[in-house]
């Protein structure tokens, strides 16, 4: 038999389990995905004893979105619904109907409260519904306990989307100020007029293990980090005796120059981080440079037009993550004022 | 009457002094070698054995510059020999030390001859003498002293044509007094010469005729000059000197008086050039008695159209004094060259003496309709642009510093400045080309330094771009706005072919929120309340940074910090009120001129863009998908659905930016293709043919009102090799867009113009919160997501419409089907119960990981990120086609559709009848730019099967004929093929299109009219419900094309269309010619024209 002929005996057997279970479609109607979609919708508002059968049997449909529309529908039958979602979350095939499932679930609940769906969730393998759970997770401040947890792992989860999302949802620092070359409004070349590197020596280094540097003020200007261990940028951490995976912070000062007659803007270049970076100036967050394990050896440039202070000491702070092997600060630093 | 009346350029003057023989010829007295008179303050005669000598006792000498020589070849003896540039460059001509009496206190007076040997390259300037150095405005130390006079050869104009200007210094600013154009050819010698009556009148002469007057109220003396003088050339410079012998410089004390011998015309009608049938007011031609004497008994006579007329004269025609005459031009002759001769007799000095002279008016045929092909470009080569297919090119009339000087409209068409405009403007239109002003004034107040018109901070500094961008929400220049409109009507609005408006261009881009006091409490008056704190930036605040911020981003509708950034992108910042007020003045005076605003969509997606203006447009990069430019057109629509009765227009442009589509050589030089030998260092070039053709053919596909294109440096080789900043790399570029306009737009566009979009089905939400509160939104550059997204839509053969959150507020979401929500992170509540309520009536929903977690999509498109190699980019979003078209199997299909996913179709209906556009977007790498891997810019042929779910008669409307097509399961189809970059037009007519009738009378009268009509109908003569396009050719009894040949429509099957023979065209018989261009039927007809 082959898949076209089976799926359309499936159709067909879908359709008559509609009419024997609700009594209220043609054949001619329920025949077409359409109509079988209209059906599902329209089973929302059927006697819940009647429809979720019904509704069960069209999360099995061969069209995706005659299941997606089961699942809105299903939403509608309270406890008797949410049980076949439930259900659904863990077997469906279709992901979006799990996705679907899964928000339904959550719905107007606070994230605490469904953190047993959520850790299924983070289990499934497709993106989407990951994505979701992610998202819920990190919908609300502060995050502890064992939501902090799933959050940890969201942020180890191996797709970029979930890492970012749960990263923008819970960290407190942001910054929106767009580099010169990355204005679509500048429609002029952009020329290096000077370069000014930063020392490599004179630098201090902390390991953050619980992720909560951020929170004891590491980044301000004023804190004191003469406990700290000294270290050299332009060269990986393990090299200097610090044999770590996970988060550190880097934190050093620099001279800036005098203030240029003209110029466009002004930019700290990294050479390379070791994987990745978030970087406060004076205590204003710059930015960060967020691509998991492949940005290790992609240089980036932060804008610091308006940060800067010209012709004095500027305190910079670099939050480091690295998963594997070497890490930290490894190439040099630069000031790049642009034209 | 005055005010109607233009001053005119003796260059166009052909009037001649044609005494009696016996007479001879008057020599007037500033014809002779120049005498020491008492108002000389110094004379350089060069005279040999003296050359360096000064002819007043004690006025300074003069001393030759390094590429200066005294020759013996001057006008009275010894003369000045300049050399022009040099290499290597040195000074020319002579310097004179600065001294007290070379700045004049008052009035004073500069006559010179001069003689040139050389032109220089067109826009290049010739010094002949000069104090100042600065011939532009500038508030540098020592800019404003002193006095200059140099020639300048306009860009535009033969060698030989120069204007001459007068610099002139008073301390804290200059003026700069300019004439009209001037006729100078090598090797004669001409008497050049100007006059400052100390109180802000400037008045320059050739050969004694006046040919520029400048009135600066509130001038007086000019400061004195730090600067010694230099005779030749420049002061201080050593790269525009003069090129060949001047000759008896001298500078004089008061004003002089010039008189050039002649009768002159000073003054007639401000245009010369009139359409067939147009309306005109009488005609004015002024003579000056410039001839030193009085004329006696003088007798005037004007010979015109045919008609003879003897003009009234005094007994006695004194000196200096002018004469009107009022004339008619009667335009419903037929269109040639009608001169109008003037003569006068009269006697002088005891004899007889007779002046003659021609002015040429013309008398145009009117244009058949068409549709817009705008270059924006203000390069003077209208014969060019017009053999591409142009038919309008950019042309600022000014109107800016007239209007804020006087702080009221006003006429300056009888200006130097007007007078060189008008010049322009009728040159065009002689040939054919009309004028699109590019009206800036908000661009004009940049330069004013008036704090009242920055743009301040919350802290009250001024904003980073505040010299890009001026404070236009002040009253002063919301004025000044529609003054500068007004102005430009008064001067030019009755130039039939000045029709069009350009309203500013790239000014959102550096706009910024402003907190002058004005602003405030515009800001305040709106919200009802204070500006919220975080608003400091404009383009939102992002909600992660907002503590209070709702956990589902569903936000109230009187959010206060949405209804601050809707009124500052909507009315605060100053620049859509001012354009409205532009577009106003514009009109003021009846006049008829379409306005446009290009780039509107550089704003986040909030409706009023570009202001209450007839247009809104939009300049595109095609690359790296030309099929970006339907969503860049369809952003448009959505703009401009707010504005009532707004239409658009769209542009592409010419040039590639080098940085995005070729950044760098390839290392081995034999790896670089001819252009990247041939200009290594260029920033922006010429698009690929093939991309052009698609980008074209993806903006006709929607109901665009007009083209426009940019870029000219791109698109041809310029004259003397100049180059600006774009270059031509692809000399196969032009060729291509000359053939579209031929083949494509200009039969098809007057069609185009009269079929409207289908209504949409599918929905894409541009949502404005999620713009302002999550930093998403396109921003007219078609580059974020948002625009992929529609890519995807596109290739999946589906016809989305764009939408804004106020468009739903508005009409809800009744019509769609499915919607389309990429980066809607954060929704209104009404916008969020639209999309509720859409969703429990079956609209499905197709939504990325961002969307705002209160919407429960159907279907998830997540984000893909852009591979920088266009063919990666391009495979990805095609994948999601495919997906999106099987998830929607079974519950959507759109009406037309391709069987090849690189075709895409796009539907457009009139009455019953479809217009299916195809547009080949099979590409790869090629060796233009492909090696670069970041545009596949080589369009490959293709082939495909169409299918529309209707049935009927197809017809191809590019290759006028009917098409074969089979009628299954409900469903038309037919087979299609393509070139490369090729886009197809496919008729889909309820009925077929069998009979094709011309009806005209076989006799008419010349002066009446000759009605003719076109109709198309099936075999039972029912008129088909369609617009079809139409040739029509008229050949008249002398075999010349007729007013009117062109393209046409027959709507609903018919056209009605009324020649009108004049009553001066050649009797006999007139042909007429009418072609369907949906079948190829052609028919001809014949009337006897009597």
């Amino acid at each position: 038999m082959t898949m076209k002929r089976f799926a359309g005996l499936f159709a067909g057997t879908i359709c008559l389990t509609i009419i024997l279970a609700v009594g209220c479609a043609s054949p001619r109607q329920a025949d077409n995905a359409e109509a079988r979609r209209q059906l599902a919708l329209d089973l929302a508002k059927h006697d819940t004893a009647k429809a979720v059968p019904t509704l069960t049997v069209l999360l099995q449909d061969g069209n995706v979105l005659v299941r997606r529309a089961a699942v809105r529908s299903l939403a509608a039958h309270g406890q008797a619904g949410k049980d076949v979602l439930h259900q659904a979350l863990r077997e469906n095939s279709d992901e979006q109907t799990r996705r679907m499932a899964l928000q339904i679930l959550c719905e107007n609940r606070r994230p605490d409260d469904c953190l047993d769906i959520l850790e299924t969730a983070l289990t499934d393998q497709p993106l989407p519904v990951r994505v979701y759970a992610a998202s819920l997770l990190a919908s609300e401040r502060p995050a502890l306990g064992r939501r902090q947890q799933l959050l940890q792992k969201a942020s180890r989860d191996e797709d970029l989307a979930v890492r970012s999302l749960v990263m923008r949802a819970t960290w407190p620092f942001h910054c929106d100020t767009v580099r010169l070359r990355d204005r679509p409004d500048w429609d002029y070349d952009v020329v290096v007029k000077e370069k000014h590197p930063l020392p490599e020596a004179g630098w201090k280094i902390a390991i953050d293990n619980d992720v909560q540097g951020h929170t004891r003020n590491w980044f301000k200007p004023d804190f004191n980090d003469s406990a700290w261990t000294d270290i050299k940028i332009a060269k990986a951490w393990e090299p200097q005796g610090i044999n770590h995976d996970g988060f550190a912070w880097y934190r050093g000062t620099f001279k800036a120059p005098a203030k240029p007659a003209r110029f466009n803007a002004a930019e700290l270049h990294f050479g390379g981080v070791d994987e990745c970076a978030w970087v406060w100036l004076n205590g204003v967050y710059i930015g960060d440079h967020d691509l998991g394990p492949e940005g290790w050896n992609l240089p980036f440039s932060l804008d610091v037009t308006k940060v800067l202070k010209w012709g004095e000491d500027n305190q910079l702070t670099v939050r480091v993550h690295d998963s594997t092997m070497a890490g930290g600060i490894w190439k040099p630093i630069t000031l790049e004022i642009l034209e | 009457m005055r005010e109607k009346i233009l001053f005119v350029a003796v260059s166009a003057v052909l009037a001649a002094w044609s005494v009696l023989a016996a007479s001879g010829r008057l020599i007037q007295s500033w014809e002779n070698e120049c005498t020491l008179e008492n108002d000389v303050i110094a004379l350089w005669q060069f005279t040999a054995g003296a050359e360096g000598q000064n002819s007043r006792p004690g006025a300074p000498p003069a001393k030759t510059a390094p590429n200066g020589k005294f020759v013996a070849e001057g006008k009275f003896g010894g003369g000045l020999g300049c050399a022009g540039v040099t290499t290597p460059e040195s000074a020319t001509g002579t310097i004179v030390v600065n001294h007290p009496v070379l700045s004049p206190s008052g009035a004073f007076s500069v006559d010179l001859w001069a003689k040139i040997e050389a032109h220089g390259e067109p826009g290049t300037r010739a010094f002949l003498i000069d104090n100042k150095c600065f011939y532009y405005v500038s508030d540098r130390p020592r800019a404003n002293n002193g006095f200059m006079f140099f020639l300048q050869r306009p860009k535009s104009q033969s060698a030989g044509v120069v204007t001459m200007t007068v610099g002139l210094g008073f301390g804290s600013d200059s003026v700069f007094a300019t004439s009209g154009t001037v006729t100078m050819p090598a090797g004669v010698w001409h008497h050049l010469a100007f006059t400052y009556d100390g109180a802000g009148v400037v008045k320059i002469y050739f050969n004694c005729e006046k040919v520029g007057e400048n009135i600066y109220p509130g001038r007086g003396s000019i400061a004195a000059s730090t600067r010694d003088l230099s005779i030749g050339d420049r002061a201080g410079s050593t790269f525009q000197g003069f090129a060949g012998v001047l000759d008896d410089v001298c500078l004089r004390r008061g004003v002089r008086t010039y008189h050039s011998g002649n009768i002159d015309r000073v003054l007639t009608s401000k245009r010369s050039v009139f359409n067939r049938q147009e309306k005109t007011g009488p005609g004015h031609l002024a003579l000056l008695n410039n001839t030193g004497q009085d004329l006696h008994k003088p007798s005037l006579t004007i010979d015109f159209q045919g008609q003879s007329k003897a003009i009234a004269m005094p007994e006695t025609w004194k000196l200096d004094e002018e004469i009107t005459a009022a004339f008619q031009v009667d335009t419903s002759l037929r269109a040639a060259d009608y001169p109008l001769t003037y003569r006068l007799r009269a006697t002088v000095a005891g004899q007889s003496a007779e002046f003659t002279g021609e002015v040429l008016f013309t008398i145009l045929n009117r244009k058949p309709p068409a549709m817009p092909v705008v270059m924006r470009s203000s390069f003077d080569d209208p014969e060019a642009m017009l053999a591409i297919g142009f038919t309008h090119a950019n042309f600022g009339l000014g109107g800016d510093s007239q209007a804020w000087q006087a702080k009221k409209p006003v006429d300056y068409a009888n200006t130097p400045s007007g007078q060189k405009i008008i010049e322009r403007l009728e040159r065009w239109q002689r040939i054919g080309l009309n004028a699109c002003h590019y009206a800036g004034a908000g661009r004009y107040m940049r330069s004013n330094k008036d704090i009242r018109y920055k743009r301040l901070d919350r802290d009250g500094n001024l904003v980073p771009k505040h010299e890009d961008n001026a404070n236009v929400a002040h009253p002063d220049i919301q004025q000044l706005g529609y003054d500068s409109g007004a102005s430009v009507s008064l001067s030019f609005g009755d130039f039939p072919h000045f029709d069009a408006a350009l309203i500013h261009s790239e000014v959102r881009d550096s706009t910024d929120l402003s907190f002058q006091d004005y602003d405030i409490a515009s800001a305040e008056q709106f919200l009802g309340g204070k500006i919220p704190p975080q608003a400091v930036k404009k383009n939102g605040v992002n909600y992660m940074t907002i503590s209070d911020f709702p956990a589902n981003r569903v936000i109230p509708d009187d959010y206060p910090l949405l209804r601050y950034y809707t009124w500052f992108w909507k009315d605060g910042d100053g620049w859509n009120p001012l354009n409205t007020q532009i577009h106003r003045g514009l009109k003021s005076t009846g006049k008829k001129v379409w306005t446009f605003f290009d780039p509107a969509v550089r704003v986040p997606s909030v409706w009023g863009s570009g202001g209450q203006l007839d247009f809104i447009s939009q300049w595109t990069y095609s690359y790296p998908d030309p099929i970006k430019i339907g969503q860049a057109t369809d952003e448009l629509f959505a703009m401009a659905d707010g504005c009532p009765d707004q239409g658009v227009m769209k542009m592409t442009q010419v040039i590639w930016k080098r940085t995005q589509t070729a950044p760098t050589l390839p290392k081995n030089p034999d790896d670089w293709t001819a252009w990247e030998r041939e200009f290594p260092e260029v920033k922006y070039y010429t698009i690929a043919p093939d991309n052009l053709s698609e980008a074209l053919w993806s903006k006709l596909s929607r109901p665009i009102k007009g083209i426009m294109y940019h870029g000219w440096g791109s698109l041809v080789t310029l004259p003397n090799g100049e180059y600006g900043a774009y270059f031509m790399t692809n000399p196969e570029t032009a060729p291509r867009l000359q053939q579209l306009l031929a083949d494509v737009v200009k039969p098809l566009g007057p069609t185009l113009l009269e079929v409207p979009d289908i209504p949409a089905d599918i929905a894409i939400l541009q949502s404005f919160s999620s713009q302002i509160f999550a930093s998403r939104g396109t921003f007219g550059w078609s580059g974020a997501w948002e625009a992929d997204v529609h890519l995807i839509l596109q290739w999946a053969g589906y016809q989305p419409r764009i939408i804004f959150d106020e468009t739903i507020r508005r009409d809800g979401l009744d019509q769609y089907k499915i919607l389309v929500l990429p980066a809607c992170d954060v929704l209104t509540q009404s916008v969020v119960d639209a999309i509720k309520k859409f969703q429990e009536r079956g609209g499905i929903v197709i939504a990325d990981q961002n969307v705002c977690p209160a919407i429960l999509a159907d279907i998830f498109l997540p984000v893909i990120k852009r591979a920088s190699n266009a063919a990666e980019a391009k495979a990805a979003l095609q994948a999601e086609s495919r997906r999106l078209q099987r998830e929607l199997q079974g519950i959507y299909a759109a009406r037309a559709s391709s069987s090849d996913i690189d075709v895409v179709t796009r539907l457009r209906r009139f009455g019953t009848t479809d217009y299916l556009f195809a547009i080949n977007d099979k590409r790869e790498f090629g060796d233009y730019v492909g090696h670069h891997r970041l545009v596949m810019e080589k369009g490959l042929p293709n082939q495909a099967t169409l299918t529309i779910d209707r049935p009927g008669h197809v017809y191809d409307l590019v290759r006028h004929q009917a098409v074969t097509s089979r009628f299954v399961d409900g469903a038309l189809s037919f087979e299609a093929s393509f070139g490369p970059g090729e886009g197809r037009l496919f008729l889909i007519s309820r009925t077929a299109l069998d009979r094709f009738r011309l009806k005209l009378p076989a006799k008419v009268s010349r002066g009446q009219d000759l009605p003719m009509t076109v109709t198309i109908s099936d075999r039972w003569g029912r008129l088909a419900d369609a617009a079809i396009p139409i040739e029509v050719r008229i050949t008249d009894a002398d075999g010349k094309p007729g007013e009117f040949s062109g393209y046409y429509t027959a709507k609903h099957g018919k056209l009605d269309l009324t020649l009108q023979p004049a009553a001066n065209d050649t009797p006999g018989t007139w042909i007429i010619t009418a072609t369907n261009l949906a079948t190829g039927q052609s028919l001809s007809q014949s009337c006897h024209v009597r």
